[in-house]
């Protein structure tokens, strides 16, 4: 049996609870994100038949009013940072996001996950975002509509989590 | 200072002309724009509130009082209402095996029964335990009704543990670091137990007695004792966790209720039902028979003592599912029968065991005697037989004389057989008895004369009643006349004849011993009496 948490976070508006239902089928109810600014998501994965239980917090969106709720980022195994690509300043946003996730869980990987890809957009360089910290581990781009890139992200963290765990073990 | 009156004067005049009209527009503006006013005011009321409070608490507090007070009785009505209907729903359920349970429960704790159930309809239902990693929210460790299984349970706990984070971190920051300890929702409520990495929430239907808490902190203690470490050094792997062990201390220690609940839930083999019936049944036969055995052992008692010989006599009565066993000793065979007899007469009885021995006492020294004396006495009668005897006790002297060897066995067998005496001594002599037959013949000859033959017969008849020890001595005779030679053969034919007649006609079997005088018997002269001189004399002797 394995359990983890992984913390979705990113600006008002970016995409990040597509992204999630994209994911998972059976989300929480979202009458509690209005009250406290969180929702909750359960994913079963399997990784080298090793079976493993996803919990995912979908944080809402930081505003200039609501900041994410520092509390909620603790214990999380991995997080990812979820942009928008059409929106420049969501993207600039994911370095104060990777400050807060560093002071949060100083050993948490970071995925960086630029949504809306089957929109127009301007290429954005992903080195540089990679170069914002060492604990970001990769950066997808990715449509929740059109499902591009999203399996692959949870895959990612799920096979990372899991070999981290065993490497342990 | 004029000045200074004259202007408080046209003040008052001021306030006198506007007053009405201020009045009259406060009261149309009320009327017009009482929303307005609402939202305007709202705002107010928390900090006037608030700043009441700071400064006139006693006064909020009175102010209040008559109201929090009905609202609490109120609640406090409606709670004990709904205990009450729990209880009677729990009465309806009449002559259940709970129901039983609870009533002796309640006997043995010296509680009453209301208690138990008002503790039970409170306690009974815990409806879910789970241990939950503090930051993540992760379900370490849980536990559900099975009844009333929860939706999610991952899901709950995490959005606990997120609730949890935000009502203590923004609600609770400037208070001395509490952490939330209860979530009510309707009937329910999650009672939140906090350690350091984890917290223990409990969904409780109902109320929530002291006593669960106690319980939900002692299970908490638990597990932070057996799990502390790796709850602190937890990492997604939960086999080390939530494990058996975790699972049946927790449910044990959370509630004593859930925990005798829990067999319910297994199936139970048949037979853990069948055999303790199986032993109350044959309890109740085994005392159900042994009840009817000892009133009839009882009725079996009755019925000896009133009979007047063997109510003298110790007697066992067993009596075992009806048989009835019959121990002891009678002196005589007769009482035994006696016994058995009186035993058909009682009702109930399936089967008679007739154990009983008899022993009739023959050491007593006077019986003895008298026995031996009327032992004689019959004897005695006996044709050939005079005994008589000389008993000093124990020893036993038997004397006297018989006809012959086999009345004297018979004398002996019959005191062997009759009186029970270690030594007997017998002196007792066979005598044949003294019978003398003469046959007289006439001269020269050694013919049987009729009357002869007549003797003979009645000798023969009372030789036939002696034993074969007894010899016939047969002594022929004769008178003075003929030769020497002559008087020989006539003494030999006639004693052979008879002889040969005794063995031949009449059958004797003894031994017959000739013996041949060739002169007269003695005592008769032969000159004088010859008729008398010519004769065989038979005799009896006893042989050696």
């Amino acid at each position: 049996m394995f359990s983890y948490k992984i913390v979705v976070l990113g600006d008002f508006g970016v995409g990040k609870t597509s992204l999630v239902r994209r994911f998972v089928e059976n989300s929480f109810d979202e009458e509690y994100l209005s009250s406290i600014g969180v929702t909750m998501s359960r994913k079963e994965c399997i990784y080298k038949g090793i079976k493993s239980t996803m919990i995912i917090w979908d944080t809402e969106g930081r505003t200039e009013h609501s900041p994410i709720f520092k509390q909620y980022l603790l214990g999380a195994k991995a997080f990812i940072i979820v942009a928008d690509l059409t929106r420049k300043e969501t993207i600039e946003a994911i370095k104060e996001h990777t400050l807060l996730c560093q002071e949060m869980v100083c050993n948490a990987s970071i995925y960086i996950a630029l949504n809306k890809s089957d929109l127009e957009h301007t290429p954005v360089e992903h080195q540089s975002l990679r170069d914002l910290s060492l604990q970001i581990v990769s950066v997808y781009e990715t449509s929740a509509k059109s499902g591009d890139e999203v399996e692959e992200i949870f895959a990612h963290i799920n096979t990372s989590v899991v070999e981290s765990s065993n490497a342990k073990v | 200072m004029k000045k200074k009156h004259e202007r408080a004067d046209e003040d008052e005049l001021l306030l006198e002309a506007l007053s009405p009209l201020v009045n009259q527009l406060i009261d149309r503006n009320y009327t017009q724009a009482q929303k307005k006013m609402a939202s305007q005011i709202a705002p107010l009321l928390g900090s006037a509130i608030r700043e009441q409070v700071k400064s006139q608490k006693n006064d909020i507090i009175d102010a209040l009082y008559p109201v929090l007070g009905s609202m609490i009785s109120r609640y406090v009505t409606k709670t004990l209402e709904e205990t009450i209907e729990a209880i009677n729903r729990q009465i309806h359920n009449g002559l259940s095996f709970e129901n039983i349970k609870r009533k002796l429960r309640a006997k043995l704790q010296g509680v009453s029964e209301t208690e138990l159930l008002l503790r039970e309809s409170a306690l009974a239902n815990v409806r879910a335990w789970l241990l939950i990693h503090k930051e993540t929210g992760i379900v370490l460790a849980e536990a559900q009704n099975p009844e009333k299984p929860l939706q999610e349970p991952e899901m709950i706990a995490s959005m606990m543990s997120a609730i949890s984070s935000f009502v203590n971190d923004w609600i609770d920051k400037n208070e001395n670091n509490t952490e939330l300890g209860e979530i009510e929702y309707g009937n329910s409520k999650i009672i939140l137990e906090n350690g350091g990495y984890c917290y223990l929430a409990v969904v409780v239907d109902g109320i929530a007695q002291q006593e669960i808490y106690n319980n939900i902190r002692n299970a908490l203690a638990f597990i932070l004792r057996e799990y502390g470490d790796e709850i602190r050094e937890f990492s997604g792997d939960l086999s080390g966790i939530a494990n058996r062990e975790i699972y049946h201390e927790v449910g044990v220690l959370l509630a004593g209720k859930q925990k005798q609940e829990e067999p319910k839930t297994q199936k139970k083999h048949p037979l853990l039902y069948i055999l303790p019936l199986f032993l109350l049944g044959y309890f109740f036969w085994s005392l159900y028979t042994s009840f009817i055995d000892r009133s009839l052992e009882q009725k079996i008692y009755e019925k000896l003592e009133k009979n007047k010989v063997l109510s003298l006599y110790k007697i066992d009565i067993d009596v075992e599912k009806s048989e009835v066993y019959l121990r002891g000793v009678l002196p005589l065979e007769y009482y035994k029968e006696m016994l058995t007899e009186s035993m058909h007469e009682v009702q109930g009885i399936e089967t008679i065991h007739n154990e009983i021995q008899v022993h009739t006492p023959q050491n007593d020294p006077m019986q003895m005697s008298s026995n031996i004396h009327f032992l004689l006495l019959g004897l005695n009668t006996q044709e050939g037989i005079r005994v008589s005897y000389r008993f000093i006790y124990p020893d036993l002297e038997v004397f006297g004389e018989v006809w012959d060897q086999e009345r004297k066995e018979r004398v002996i067998r019959t005191f062997k057989d009759a009186i029970k005496l270690e030594t007997m001594d017998f002196h007792i002599q066979t005598i044949a008895p003294e019978l003398e037959t003469k046959l007289f013949f006439d001269q020269g000859s050694s013919s049987i004369r009729p009357q002869g033959y007549k003797k003979l017969m009645n000798l023969s008849k009372e030789l036939a009643k002696l034993g074969n020890d007894v010899h016939i001595e047969l002594s022929g005779h004769t008178d003075n006349t003929g030769t020497p030679e002559a008087k020989k053969v006539v003494v030999e034919q006639r004693v052979q004849k008879v002889s040969a007649l005794l063995q031949e006609k009449y059958g004797i079997s003894q031994k017959i011993d000739p013996k041949y005088k060739y002169v007269a018997p003695l005592g008769v002269d032969a000159f004088e009496d010859p008729q008398a001189a010519r004769c065989v004399i038979i005799k009896l002797k006893t042989g050696r």
